[in-house]
């Protein structure tokens, strides 16, 4: 499991930003290698998909290289990703050749086209029913949960990144659970079932 | 956080991960302008389409070819009926004076 940022993390990124800005070629690549993991892993968890995962996660660094003198400090530059991220996530998904892409993937069994194998899990059962309920929330519903759950942000955090009311990300995420645990419904975790044993 | 938060964030944490081998390099690269956008899948697609596309020409050169040449051998044929029914005409046009004279 990849650490999530932590106050030296964001000193780092201030130092590194400092020097990007300047024309510092290293201190871009830097900050790349940084956060790549972190912009790679929220796309594929949302798109379900390493190659389009991919693809979003190089435009994203390659914005941040075009618009790097806006960036204000290690901080605003880890949301800034969060929110380029997100948001050309969320475009991607209503595209309509990737809505049918994905409705043909998950005909063939499952998503995470990704060369390498998927992520090991405790409990594979569990694994693919929540990848299966996730990929049928709605996007920005999708999305916030990403964000609560695999990036631990507050609600404050994921409005910042959303740009929408703390209100409105915690009905969300309410909603959000809400329908994962319907279908979820029947999945065993540690010998207690949530709710009843349907499928999903 | 109940029993599902709890296994929402076990699960979606196991799915963070670093990027395929070479992303680096990729993001590098298209900086630079130099670069191979495509990763070796695009690139072996875009071959892919480039020998289809030569086939399917081939193909269609060879068909208007063989359009052309039934074309010609229309025309021929045409053309060998036509004098065919002038020296018929004309076959015809004697038979009846000979037989005319005949009388």
């Amino acid at each position: 499991m990849l650490p999530v940022s932590g106050d030296s993390d964001i000193l780092q990124l201030d130092q590194l930003l400092i020097a990007a800005k300047a024309g510092d070629r290293g201190a871009y690549t830097g900050i790349l290698r940084a956060r790549q993991a972190m912009v790679y892993s929220i796309a594929r968890t949302f798109l379900r998909n390493g190659t389009h995962a991919e693809d979003i996660a190089q435009d994203v660094f390659l914005e941040l290289f075009r618009n790097i003198q806006t960036i204000e400090s290690g901080a605003h530059l880890v949301s800034w990703l969060r929110q380029v991220t997100g948001r050309k996530c969320i475009d991607q998904s209503r595209r309509v050749w990737f809505r049918r892409l994905v409705s043909l993937e998950d005909d063939g069994g499952g998503g995470y086209n990704d060369p390498r194998s998927a992520p090991s899990s405790k409990d594979p059962l569990l694994t693919e029913r929540v990848d299966a309920a996730m990929g049928k929330l709605p996007e920005k519903t999708r999305m916030m949960m990403i964000l609560r759950y695999q990036e631990e942000l507050e609600p404050g955090e994921i409005a910042d990144v959303m740009q929408v009311p703390v209100g409105t990300v915690k009905s969300t995420i309410h909603r959000g659970l809400e329908q994962m645990r319907r279908r979820l419904a029947g999945v065993i975790q540690k010998g207690k079932p949530w709710i009843s044993l349907k499928t999903i | 956080m109940d029993q599902l938060e709890d296994d929402l964030k076990q699960v979606l944490q196991q799915q963070r991960m670093d990027p395929p081998p070479g992303f680096e390099q990729r993001v590098l690269a298209r900086l630079s302008g130099k670069a191979p956008v495509a990763r070796p899948f695009t690139a072996w697609a875009v071959a892919a389409a480039f020998v289809f596309a030569s086939f399917a020409g081939v193909a269609i050169y060879q068909q208007q070819k063989q359009e052309r040449r039934a074309l010609e051998a229309r025309d021929q044929l045409l053309l060998a009926l036509r004098v065919t029914g002038q020296k018929l005409d004309v076959v015809r046009s004697r038979i009846n004076h000979n037989s005319v004279e005949a009388r």
